[in-house]
């Protein structure tokens, strides 16, 4: 179920917020976890007992690893443990890609049947691995209660695409959480900010990326290919920022504070900043549960290291080299600026420039994130410099982006914090801050709500990008 | 102050989704009814279709959120429409886009082909009422398929093979006797009546012309002023994804002969009905909200004869067509024996079906290609 259908909005988001409300405070936790499986169950069915005997296989190891005399060493838990659960994520997103290299390189002519992929497994599978993790370190306390266990892999804002939250910070709030007006009012607002950005932006663009990437190099223009680029650029950020504010604005509504997932990573000076503002808690993820044990900047080669956690980072997108040399793609970039800073040259380069480098290396590199295969990727790259294609413009091209001409710049906007900024200057002033915060950004809200609803019962289902991850 | 704010925020937004919740409370007892059956075990029930659509296809005030879609997309200045389905065109003309790769007609060719071999062996006349193009000033026209386009592909195969054409762009358009502009509606797939009035008149001439077929009553059918024409503010299908407010509106003109007319229809059914124009050839639609195309014809029956009972002795056609040349039909209706309209849309697995409507007294086979006939096999 997707937050932007009718169905969520209508159905299922007042009978849960009613039900939450309306039941003992003792009872809520186990509220949100029937809600949160029925959330599940109605978009994959057929998985909900997988995923059911994730989250008993995950509480019981934690028992396991949370008992304080253990007469056998914890290592001897924690690695089948995690195996396990890699092991599964394997199964479902890896096998078939591993199979396909075996056959190409030994030519073995194994045979699979296609494996279909549960909603959100890289997303729960890293949630539980977070958990069995900060247990074996003693960062968070074993829990007893299955159903604590089982709401934070399986808390429905978040199961499908994040924000990937820690064990620790969610399971701290699982007993000692409070309505306060102003966060459930934050809440609604945030969740109706990230619908807009979903309908009005991210789907708008979706129809017009989508056909450039489906063009053949050769018929791809040189007016196309630069649109279609940008114009990814742009979808993904309000698609996956758009479900992160829900997420985020849903979670305040059940009193849960969660972390942040994006900041503006469009204004990032280098490829490193512009991972601490992009997927925030993947990186978090990686960073705490790969690249600290494997020795972080202190320990063994930080360039392997971080070589290690860029791989991974591509790899967990999908199982396609795509997506791998997309990971790596960044990574490069990451080494060289991390040489860069350890050699100690320092070049003045101003702003504007810093700016241009790291939107062209991302932009560039979610082209082949987006592509169909890293050949086709290559060959847009061609295309943006008029490598392989027949002509720099044609009337198609040129319709589409005079048609969509706005909603670029309305996205392109967006992307800078100028809406934020405008906030803070206003709220400075305070009496015209309140006149504007209680009557204009009220009236704002609302027409945005009623013009996402309007955008509802014309589109057609756009499932969110980071669905597929 | 930050609460007082807080708390007029909660309760306006509040109040605005209690309120759109209050208006559909209908649908939910609906989505009650369907979860209680799903839970009675009925297996027919489709839960999730049934709840979708009682919150989307059934949702209260659903035309005026379309209209607010489309004034929110004519504020941002897009002309591409959902999933790039609807395009508004430099005319501001809608066009209804098919993807961008071309379709499968050998279904389609293959019938004309057999019913051709048929014609030949029985001596009548096989013509194909080739439309104007839609989306002439459409620039990205190139790379996007739509029907006009894929009509015009196919139109042009069928003519190489010997099924003769009235090019309409070249009698009525390009001859001036009706403007691009006056031809299609903005907001509708259809034609406009005078568009179709027209092509009704000059393919009599046509047939008069070429094929020596006769027909009684052309100075009155297709005299204009013979009828009682009647404007209505149209808003047609193109409007269920963009709201009244995205294009212009469109006026559509409902026709009543002033003459008089006895008329006998006879639908696959066996039902007859008998008497004047209004009471055998209109569906009797008087709502000003209606979508007036469908007042003619008998649309989604896979054929249906008009006879004209105060002509027995005028000429017989049939019609292959869909609701593009519905009215069209009726003016030929008024100036023939009988009229046979078949819409090969709507067969059901019988590829013979033009074989059995078939006998040696049609004077004329009238074709109107479209896109929707692709893919369907109905003459062996």
């Amino acid at each position: 179920m997707s937050f932007s259908t009718p169905v969520f909005l209508f159905l299922f988001f007042p009978l849960i917020i009613l039900g939450y409300y309306l039941i003992h405070p003792k009872l809520k936790n186990a509220f949100l976890l029937i809600a949160s499986l029925v959330f599940y169950a109605w978009g994959e069915p057929k998985f909900i007992v997988v995923f059911l005997v994730i989250i008993l296989f995950n509480y019981f190891a934690g028992l396991l690893l949370g008992v304080d005399n253990f007469k056998y060493s914890r290592r001897m838990v924690l690695i089948p443990v995690l195996a396990g659960n890699i092991g599964l994520l394997f199964y479902y997103k890896y096998l078939m890609f591993s199979t396909e290299i075996i056959n190409n390189v030994f030519d073995a002519g194994l045979t699979l049947k296609e494996i279909a992929l549960p909603l959100g497994i890289s997303f729960f599978t890293f949630r539980s691995i977070s958990y069995i993790l900060d247990v074996y370190w003693g960062t968070t306390r074993m829990q007893k209660n299955p159903i604590n266990v089982a709401l934070y892999i399986s808390f429905f804002p978040q199961v499908s695409m994040g924000p990937i939250t820690k064990s620790n910070v969610f399971l701290s709030q699982m007993n000692n959480r409070h309505w306060e007006l102003n966060t459930f009012t934050c809440g609604i607002k945030r969740f109706i900010i990230g619908l807009a950005k979903k309908l009005i932006i991210a789907d708008t663009l979706s129809a017009i990326v989508a056909p450039v990437f489906l063009m053949s190099a050769d018929e791809r223009t040189v007016v196309a290919a630069w649109y279609g680029m940008i114009g990814y650029c742009l979808q993904l950020y309000f698609d996956f920022s758009g479900y992160t504010d829900m997420a985020i604005g849903l979670s305040k509504m059940f009193a849960f504070e969660t972390p942040e997932n994006f900041n503006y990573p469009y204004i990032a000076k280098s490829i490193t900043d512009f991972w601490r503002r992009w997927h925030i808690t993947l990186g978090d993820f990686f960073k705490n549960y790969v690249y600290f044990p494997l020795g972080g900047s202190r320990k063994g080669n930080v360039y392997v290291n971080i070589f290690i956690v860029f791989f991974l980072t591509g790899l967990w997108h999908g199982a396609a080299w795509s997506f791998i040399v997309w990971g790596l793609w960044h990574g490069l970039f990451r080494l060289i600026e991390m040489a860069y800073k350890r050699s100690k040259i320092e070049l003045k380069i101003p702003s504007v420039f810093k700016h241009l480098y790291v939107i062209s290396v991302v932009a560039m590199g979610w082209v082949l994130f987006r592509a169909d295969n890293l050949l086709s990727g290559v060959k847009y790259w061609g295309n943006l410099i008029g490598i392989g294609t027949t002509s720099f413009s044609d009337s198609y091209s040129l319709f589409t982006l005079k048609s969509t001409m706005n909603i670029f710049i309305i996205g392109i906007f967006f992307c800078f914090p100028v809406a934020k900024k405008t906030q803070e200057l206003v709220r400075k002033k305070k009496e015209l801050y309140n006149f504007v915060n209680n009557v204009l950004m009220t009236a704002i809200y609302v027409g945005l709500l009623l013009i996402c609803i309007a955008y509802m019962q014309i589109g057609t289902y756009n499932p969110f990008l980071y669905n597929n991850f | 102050m930050k609460k007082h704010s807080d708390m007029i925020s909660f309760i306006v937004i509040g109040v605005v989704f209690v309120l759109l919740i209050g208006m559909n409370w209908g649908n939910y007892a609906n989505i009650a009814q369907t979860v209680i059956w799903k839970l009675q075990g009925n297996t027919d029930v489709k839960a999730k279709e049934n709840i979708s659509s009682a919150l989307k296809e059934s949702f209260k005030f659903r035309d005026k959120f379309i209209d607010l879609y489309g004034v929110t997309k004519k504020a941002l200045g897009e002309n591409i429409i959902g999933e790039y389905e609807y395009v508004k065109d430099e005319m501001g003309v809608m066009q209804h886009i098919l993807g961008t790769q071309p379709a499968d007609q050998s279904n389609y060719i293959e019938s004309v082909k057999n019913l051709l071999a048929l014609l030949n062996e029985r001596n009548i006349p096989c013509i194909d009422v080739n439309l104007p193009d839609r989306g002439q000033s459409f620039l990205a026209a190139d790379k996007l398929e739509y029907s006009c386009k894929r009509n015009r592909e196919i139109e042009d195969k069928i003519i190489s093979f010997g099924v003769d054409e009235f090019n309409v762009q070249k009698r009525l358009v390009d001859a001036g006797i009706i403007s691009q502009k006056d031809f299609f509606f903005h907001t509708d797939i259809h034609l406009t009546s005078k568009a179709e009035f027209l092509m009704a008149k000059y393919l009599t001439e046509y047939l008069t012309e070429k094929y020596f077929i006769s027909f009684p009553n052309s100075d009155i059918v297709y005299d204009f002023n013979m009828y009682d024409w009647q404007d209505h503010d149209f808003c047609g299908n193109f409007c269920g994804s963009t709201g009244k407010k995205y294009i212009e509106l469109d006026n559509f003109q409902t026709f009543v002969p002033q003459y008089e007319t006895n008329m006998k229809l006879t639908l696959p059914d066996g039902n007859i009905r008998q008497g004047d124009f209004i009471n055998v050839m209109t569906n009797q639609y008087t709502d000003e909200g209606s979508y007036w195309v469908l007042n003619y014809g008998q649309w989604s029956k896979l054929y249906y004869t008009y006879e004209n009972l105060k002509y027995p002795n005028a000429p017989k056609l049939l019609v292959v067509a869909d609701s593009m040349f519905m009215r069209a039909n009726t003016f030929l209706a008024l100036n023939t024996s009988r009229l046979t309209v078949f819409d090969p849309r709507y067969i059901n697995g019988s590829e013979d079906a033009i074989n059995c409507l078939l006998d040696d007294d049609y004077d004329a086979i009238i074709i109107c290609h479209v896109e929707y006939f692709n893919n369907v096999k109905f003459a062996i």
